[in-house]
């Protein structure tokens, strides 16, 4: 047993409940050049019986052990040929030169992608490019021109599997379906944000659109005229819009790594006015059926703890109004929940109507310093009226346990599981995560 | 038959691998001359994610472990005699504060002589590739080559600071180390090497001019007097063979007999770099020499680069939660889940001293009992309740004089930091002295 005394602080109170075998006799603190102790045979790193009885697992682990030595090999290339330097620094040039790469999807269920990002030289950021791509052939193009404040851009999207099950909070999982969409749209766009205590954002925008719904391209399930044969008439007819909108927003949001504190509200209005034909810009077939939807979104928060505990609930309503309520808007017009809109363990698109009601509560606690948890739950339902129609009983739920890692400044993305009525779905995203 | 007989034979090779990779029971070591041992490397990367997700599976797997936990017999180290300390002599460690008297004029002389480059001008032989840090590899007046380091642009003091402050420290404590000084010098001091080369931003390795000098030059805080401020470390006599691993052995050195994570020296360095804080205690940052004194050439183990030590981290200052979990703390996710993260963390409570020189560093939130650096070490996860006694004993043996003077040695020009780092050590020591220590149920003898 050791003894120190309240003194060792001020002594060298050297504990020496035994004496030590100094075989370096010599007074001089300096490592010994002798020929150090070693037992008379190697030491080995587990006792035969352990090795006998980590046998079965140690032959199991030779193939992971020899993957192991080629990653070791080749992360040691990596390094000492300073790849990772290298990398870093043709990303630095390409990106000086305007030319930004990145990897992510076109929004939820359009599959792993990538896209890049082309800003020229000279041009004060006033001309912008970008081209995103999936593995299930989801393209999107954008061309912007104009300060970030005031903004021409032409938008061309290609979704070829777009999901779809029926109108209703009824509809059946038997009915999957999917449509393509080919859209094109070109607009200007006001944005402009002011304040410190209160941001507030005003965004507004005018703009033509021609959309084409196509049949789908999903290998795994029927097109949606097979399975809703009405559907057949507004496929491959373009159709054009003259839309105007208006956004506006309060913001109080905070915090790091994700926002802790305080509040959002946001409340936007569009119009997709009827064109009968051609547009000012597109050509287009028949007159479009014309709509107006409204959103209003809110979320709040409250945290505590040091490294935040964070309550949050998020809240967001759709109405569309069709002008003639004999003709609805398209489906891909309509209002939707499922993935990442809401009712996560559902598929995107699972939900299909006109109004659509979400609340979503969630927990985002830390798990480690580049990781935290979230847990939620998300109710909500699409109906013909949200105001009149939508019943508690027909509100969907469902439950996600989310792990976000992070860095100290923001969650960098968001990999976890959702489950609900319809079974369970894996969910995971880089980047896009508040 | 005929097709079963490969299987068979792969299995038999298999088996053979297996039991001659593990050191097979039969396995012999023939005395043989000390030859050069070859010169590896560690990669940073392969070193992080083999540690951080494959080794702790690995060990969770272990039945043999599994076993020794239940029964409560775990594996003590290797190279202990009767009396439990270390077999000597060691060309890990040597006998210093804690079993011999070390008086702190002996201590801030270390391995010698302590004073960095000699006056006159400096000769820039190359620009430092590796590690977090820039640097330079220069000759003094008087031939020696040093390592010169540099703090970050934001952190003037800091990481010199910490890497003079812990080589002291860790000298002391008995370890091989460097001889590291805090020096200052001039852009004229400066000149370069006909030969001087430098890893471009390109990844390539060219000749080194003035401009590239001077252009890392400008990243470098500089004191009141003009003068940049350096890290000045003694390159180690002999031949670098590389970094040690906290596991295994090196296998072309005969004098290498027993397994790093089972080496006293290695497990108990727990408890000194919980003391220090040193979270960045793993495989790279070490180094073994192959050295020839009195007519003997063998491999000398040293532990480097302790400019992520105490409050700093190379480039950045510490986050408070430093070395209370590893990276991918399994443990801390479980009980995060478990509680839903209700369960404050220690750390949340400590107070940022906001002594830019120091970084952070703390005693308030420092949990002796469950210190973690930044990722498993090998020999740390084997230490037992012996093992940390064994360098809780050098930890008590640092008077406040000793500490006092070691914290000189970062030269703080802040007064506070000085005498901030002396009291943070001070209280830290003190804490582990009275959990490992002081109370009689944990000095029993048990593992």
């Amino acid at each position: 047993m050791v003894a120190i005394g309240p003194a060792y602080a001020q002594e060298p109170s050297v504990p020496t409940p035994v004496p030590i075998a100094v075989a370096d006799s010599s007074d001089n603190l300096a490592p010994t050049a002798s020929v150090p102790w070693n037992p008379p045979r190697a030491v080995h790193t587990h006792e035969p019986w352990e090795q006998a009885i980590n046998a079965p697992l140690t032959l199991v682990s030779l193939p992971i052990k020899a993957l192991g030595a080629l990653s070791e090999a080749g992360l040691l290339r990596v390094q000492e040929e300073h790849q990772i330097p290298r990398l870093q620094y043709s990303l630095a040039v390409t990106a000086r030169s305007g030319i930004i790469v990145g990897v992510g999807g076109i929004e939820d269920g359009s599959g792993l992608g990538g896209a890049v990002r082309f800003t020229p030289p000279r041009t004060h950021g006033w001309v912008r490019g970008s081209l995103a791509g999936t593995l299930r052939h989801y393209h999107r193009g954008i061309a912007e021109v104009g300060p970030r404040w005031l903004v021409a851009s032409y938008v061309h999207d290609w979704r070829p599997e777009e999901s779809f099950y029926g109108i209703g909070p009824d509809a059946a999982e038997s009915d999957a379906s999917d449509f393509a969409l080919q859209a094109e749209r070109i607009g200007l766009r006001l944005a402009l944000s002011r304040g410190k205590r209160w941001p507030r954002e005003l965004e507004a925008w005018v703009g033509e659109r021609r959309s084409v719904l196509r049949p789908g391209k999903a290998s795994d399930r029927p097109s949606v005229e097979d399975v809703f044969p009405s559907t057949s008439a507004t496929l491959d007819v373009p159709q054009i819009y003259r839309m105007a909108g208006v956004r506006v927003a309060l913001d109080t949001r905070t915090g790091r790594p994700h926002w802790s504190r305080g509040w959002r509200l946001e409340a936007q209005a569009e119009d997709f006015g009827t064109v009968n034909g051609d547009g000012l810009v597109f050509d287009g077939e028949n007159d479009s059926p014309g709509f107006r939807r409204y959103s209003l979104a809110g979320q709040v928060g409250w945290s505590f703890m040091r490294d935040p505990r964070t309550l949050r609930l998020i809240a967001r309503v759709v109405d569309i109004q069709p002008r003639d309520a004999s003709r609805p808007p398209l489906l891909n017009d309509l209002s939707r929940l499922g993935g990442g809109a809401g009712l996560g363990a559902f598929e995107p698109g699972r939900f299909h109507d006109l109004d659509l009601l979400l609340v979503k509560f969630a927990y985002i606690f830390p798990l480690v310093e580049y990781g935290e948890l979230e847990i939620s739950t998300d109710i909500g339902a699409v109906s013909g009226d949200v105001w009149n129609t939508t019943r508690i009983d027909q509100l969907e739920r469902t439950y996600s346990v989310i792990l976000r890692p992070r860095s100290h400044r923001a969650p960098l993305g968001s990999i976890g599981v959702s489950w609900g009525r319809e079974g369970a779905r894996v969910r995971m995203s880089l980047g896009g995560v508040e | 038959m005929r097709m079963r007989l490969p299987g068979v034979t792969l299995v038999c090779l298999l088996l053979v691998a297996t039991v001659t990779r593990t050191g097979g029971a039969t396995e012999a070591v023939e005395p043989a001359e000390p030859a050069g041992p070859r010169t590896t490397e560690i990669s940073y990367y392969y070193d992080f994610v083999r540690h951080c997700a494959a080794r702790p599976i690995a060990r969770q797997l272990d039945l043999g472990r599994e076993v020794r936990r239940l029964s409560g017999n775990p594996r003590q180290a290797a190279n202990v005699d009767a009396n439990d300390q270390v077999q000597l002599p060691s060309t890990w460690w040597t006998p210093r504060l804690g079993f011999r008297p070390v008086t702190v004029d002996q201590m801030l002389r270390g391995p010698g002589p302590g004073t960095g480059p000699a006056p006159g001008k400096l000769i820039i032989e190359r620009a430092k590739s590796q590690g977090v840090t820039p640097g330079f590899f220069v000759k003094d007046s008087a031939g020696t080559a040093f390592l010169l380091k540099f703090d970050p642009t934001a952190l003037a003091e800091m990481a010199t600071g910490a890497d003079a402050v812990a080589a002291c420290l860790y000298w002391a404590a008995g370890y091989n180390v460097a001889d590291n000084a805090v020096y200052t010098f001039t852009a004229e001091d400066l000149e370069l090497s006909s030969k001087a080369t430098v890893v471009d931003k390109k990844g390539k390795k060219r000749p080194m001019d003035r401009d590239d000098l001077m252009l890392m030059l400008e990243h470098v805080p500089r004191g009141p007097d003009g003068r940049y401020r350096s890290l000045a470390s003694r390159l180690l006599p002999g031949r670098p063979l590389g970094p040690f691993e906290y596991t295994g052995r090196r296998g072309d050195d005969p004098e290498d007999l027993i397994p790093h994570q089972h080496r006293r020296e290695l497990r108990g360095l727990w408890a000194i770099a919980a003391w220090t804080n040193h979270i960045d205690v793993r495989g790279p940052n070490s180094l073994d020499m192959w050295t020839t004194e009195n007519g003997r050439s063998f491999v000398r183990h040293y532990l480097i680069d302790f400019g992520s030590c105490l409050g700093s981290a190379a480039t950045s200052k510490r986050e408070a939660l430093a070395g209370t979990e590893y990276f991918l703390d399994y443990q801390v996710i479980a009980r995060q889940i478990g509680t839903i993260g209700l369960r404050p963390f220690a750390w949340e409570h400590a107070v940022d001293p906001d002594l830019p020189s120091i970084g952070f560093i703390d005693s308030d939130t420092f949990n002796p009992g469950n210190w973690r650096p930044e990722y498993p070490n090998p020999a740390f996860d084997e230490r037992t309740e012996r093992d940390i006694r064994w360098g809780a004993r050098i930890v008590a043996a640092f008077t406040d004089d000793h500490i006092r003077a070691a914290v000189a040695r970062g030269q703080y020009s802040d007064p506070r930091a000085a005498d901030y780092l002396t009291r943070v050590l001070i209280e830290r020591r003190d804490k582990i002295v009275r959990r490992w220590l002081s109370d009689p149920a944990v000095t029993a003898d048990r593992p």
